[in-house]
């Protein structure tokens, strides 16, 4: 049968089929919209942040600062005073810290716009910590903490837990030391812990809750949660080395928020070097309690437990 | 499938159909990027047996079908994504969400009555009962419509609503990210789409070769299916397909306008819709409306068909659409610091997570690229001893339109992803005889 068609195009044809393309397309353009961000904490001065978004493809990577801001800040509904301007965005209330069920209210004019956000600083949540010896079960033979929290009474109780450290390390033997902080996964099988977040560890029955574990609230009752983690606690053993717990309480909006962090950061479809991080991502927004803006302004409380602390 | 006929008198007919079809769908992808792999992984079984009797009753200018059906249906969708190079094993664990079976009953009744060569009306009561999961929906979707030959052989006016019930459900994402539709069915705390549509239209016949007409639809939806916010993340152990999603209503109208030209030698037929379809769902977009993924404002399909001989024919079909409707973030910011501590006396650093925060003010805000595409085929058959054999030549996206699969940010840019350019194919038939 004669199809009419030479070779030549018949090579042709089967090398233009085998192609996929990348074609640049233009970015949307929308105007900026102003960020306020704070966190209280009653171990630090009330203050807060006033910057500019930036569009999602900027190379920027410093947002512009808002200097000329006029904010003002409520205690239960009273005028507190006016933070004063320390640059590079940062608002600040000097000696004056948040206290604990104290609401707070601020509001920040910024030309004929006016940003506001509110929060509530929750108590403490009282907890025992009880660490175990070394478990050969456990990554590097880690012992397992046990985290107990008491009944909460019918008060609603939003509680996180992360781990932070502190090592030496050597990028040769027998070179420099240079020092590496970082956060820590806490690792845990605990039917406590919200798995909102939570991947399996593999070869391990353990869930690796990434940056921190979320308390499940729906348990109100006295629970007792274990946990490890990762990095070697017999490595931590040089002066200046140490692994900390933090527990911490927030209220209901920051829990929000920072649920939301996480997820979202999980789901962006761009890492920070502008290369591929998830591609089958989806769009999240990250939770806002700002009034006329974007950001987050919210209130915590937390403790601290050293775990290990390098002497030698 | 197995089918049985029987004629009861000159006036009722039966037919009873009992079959069984087992379908299974799955994609697997393994996704290398900077920092981390990703494997992902949806798969869609849908096994279905079934049972069918229509009855078929004439009654001279009348005629009435009634009948019932009877289906269980076994569903298996999944959709999961797990990180990093050993997780193969996560995406194959029991703990998956496990099958859902649905018993589908149906009663149907439709009533065609002619009272004049050139009116038609025809009215329909159907009724579905489905069981699953100890849960029950049911639902009675009655259906009307008219047709009236005003100007016979030149123009006539058409009239139609109907109310139906659907028990599966698509789920789209609508992130920049790749496409990932998903099948699903009812369970116990979903249930089953419910519509209404109404629709009105002229029609005719110009010159007594060509055949117009124009319709205006409306249609509202009940119980739709959209991933939640963040909805489609990384699977979590004991997550579901279900705590997924969330359910809300929707919208759409259009108007269709078509042209036809049928004939022996060329037939063509040219069609364009307007329409709008949009989404409401309290927990997504401030329960504010916002565009359907796959609203297409504007929809054009052109076809042609012309026999060189009885045997040889040349095919043509142009379309062209709007591209429907993604997400993108159109400002990023820094959020307040995660609690994570790194006591250096340099406070928190939980920035890290915080830095580069995309800010999205509408779901479904970014109208992807129009799409178009030419395809063409030539068909020559002839008669052999056995049978007829007939070679096909086509040639999908003749001018290699790049027509965008999906978007996706890379090196601080937007672009979009072109999977299939021109894509010539030849097919061989033979039907025996």
């Amino acid at each position: 049968m004669r199809f009419g068609l030479s070779k030549k195009s018949l090579f042709l044809l089967l090398g233009v089929v085998s192609c996929v393309s990348e074609v640049e397309l233009p970015y949307p353009v929308s105007p900026t919209e102003y960020v306020l961000n704070g966190i209280l904490n009653p171990d630090s001065v009330i203050s807060l942040t006033l910057h500019q978004t930036l569009p999602p493809l900027a190379s920027d990577s410093v947002y512009p600062a808002v200097a000329d801001a006029r904010v003002r800040c409520y205690e239960n509904g009273e005028v507190l005073g006016e933070l004063t301007y320390r640059g590079q965005g940062r608002y600040e209330l000097p000696a004056t810290y948040p206290k604990p069920g104290g609401i707070y209210r601020v509001e920040a004019q910024v030309g004929a716009l006016t940003l506001s956000a509110q929060d509530t600083v929750p108590p403490m949540v009282p907890f025992t910590l009880e660490i175990t010896d070394r478990q050969p079960q456990n990554p590097n033979y880690n012992p397992n903490l046990l985290l107990t929290i008491p009944p909460d009474g019918g008060q609603e109780r939003f509680v996180w837990i992360s781990l932070s450290y502190i090592r030496y390390y050597s990028l040769v033997y027998g070179g420099p030391q240079l020092i590496q902080t970082s956060f820590e996964s806490p690792l845990s099988a605990s039917p406590y812990l919200d798995n909102f977040n939570a991947q399996q560890e593999f070869d391990r029955n353990l869930k690796n809750y990434r940056p921190l574990a979320r308390l499940d609230p729906a348990f109100g009752g006295e629970k007792t949660i274990p946990f490890t983690f990762m990095v070697g606690i017999t490595w931590l053993r040089q002066l200046g080395e140490r692994l900390d717990l933090h527990v911490m309480q927030v209220s209901r909006s920051h829990d929000r928020y920072i649920k939301s962090v996480v997820v979202a950061f999980n789901n962006r479809l761009v890492d920070e070097d502008g290369g591929f991080h998830n591609p089958f991502g989806e769009s999240t927004n990250t939770y806002s309690n700002v009034t006329n803006g974007l950001g987050f302004f919210g209130a915590m409380q937390s403790r601290k437990v050293v775990l290990q602390e390098g002497t030698e | 499938m197995a089918r049985w006929n029987h004629v009861f008198g000159p006036r009722l007919f039966k037919n009873s159909t009992l079959s069984y079809t087992n379908y299974r769908f799955l994609i697997e992808a393994r996704m290398r990027a900077a920092n981390e792999t990703y494997r992902f992984r949806t798969t869609s079984g849908i096994t279905d047996l079934s049972y069918k009797s229509d009855f078929v009753y004439s009654l001279g200018r009348s005629e009435l079908q009634f009948g019932t059906e009877l289906t269980r249906h076994r569903f298996a969708p999944e959709i999961s994504l797990v990180q990093g190079e050993w997780a193969e094993g996560e995406l194959n664990r029991p703990e998956m969400s496990p099958p859902t079976f649905v018993l589908d009953s149906r009663l149907y009744a439709d009533y065609l009555y002619r009272p004049r060569e050139n009116l038609r009306l025809q009215g329909g009561l159907h009724y579905n009962l489905l069981r699953v999961a100890g849960r029950t929906y049911h639902g009675l979707q009655p259906r009307l419509s008219l047709n009236a030959d005003l100007w016979p052989s030149v123009a006539g006016v058409r009239a139609s609503y109907a109310q139906t019930m659907q028990f599966l459900h698509l789920l789209t994402n609508p992130s920049l990210g790749l496409p990932t539709d998903l099948w699903v069915p009812v369970t116990d705390q979903i249930p089953p789409q419910r519509a209404q549509q109404y629709s009105v239209g002229v029609y005719g016949t110009f010159r007594k070769t060509l055949q117009w007409s124009v319709d205006v639809y409306t249609k509202s939806m009940r119980h739709l299916l959209e991933y939640t916010e963040g909805g489609a993340f990384l699977t979590s152990p004991g997550q579901r397909w279900y705590d997924r999603v969330a359910v809300g209503d929707g919208a759409s109208r259009g108007v269709e306008l078509l042209l036809q030209k049928p004939g022996e030698k060329f037939s063509g037929l040219l069609s364009y819709t307007l329409s709008r379809t949009t989404r409401v769902f309290k927990e997504l977009n401030n329960g504010q409306p916002f565009p359907y993924r796959y609203d297409r404002r504007h929809a054009l399909n052109l076809s042609a068909e012309y026999h060189f001989t009885r045997r040889r024919s040349l095919q043509a079909l142009f379309t062209a659409s709007n591209g429907g409707f993604v997400t993108i973030a159109t400002q990023r910011f820094a959020g307040a610091p995660l609690p994570l501590f790194f006591d250096r006396g340099s406070g928190w650093r939980g920035d890290w997570f915080t830095g580069k925060l995309d800010y999205f003010p509408q779901r479904n805000n970014l109208e992807m690229p129009f799409y178009h595409r030419l395809d063409l085929s030539y068909q020559a058959s002839k008669q052999k001893r056995k049978g007829t054999r007939t070679w096909t030549l086509a040639v999908y996206n003749v001018y290699s339109q790049r027509n965008a699969f999906y978007l996706f940010v890379h090196d601080n840019r937007l672009k979009k992803f072109t999977l299939f350019p021109i894509i010539p194919s030849v097919s061989y038939a033979f039907r025996f005889e």
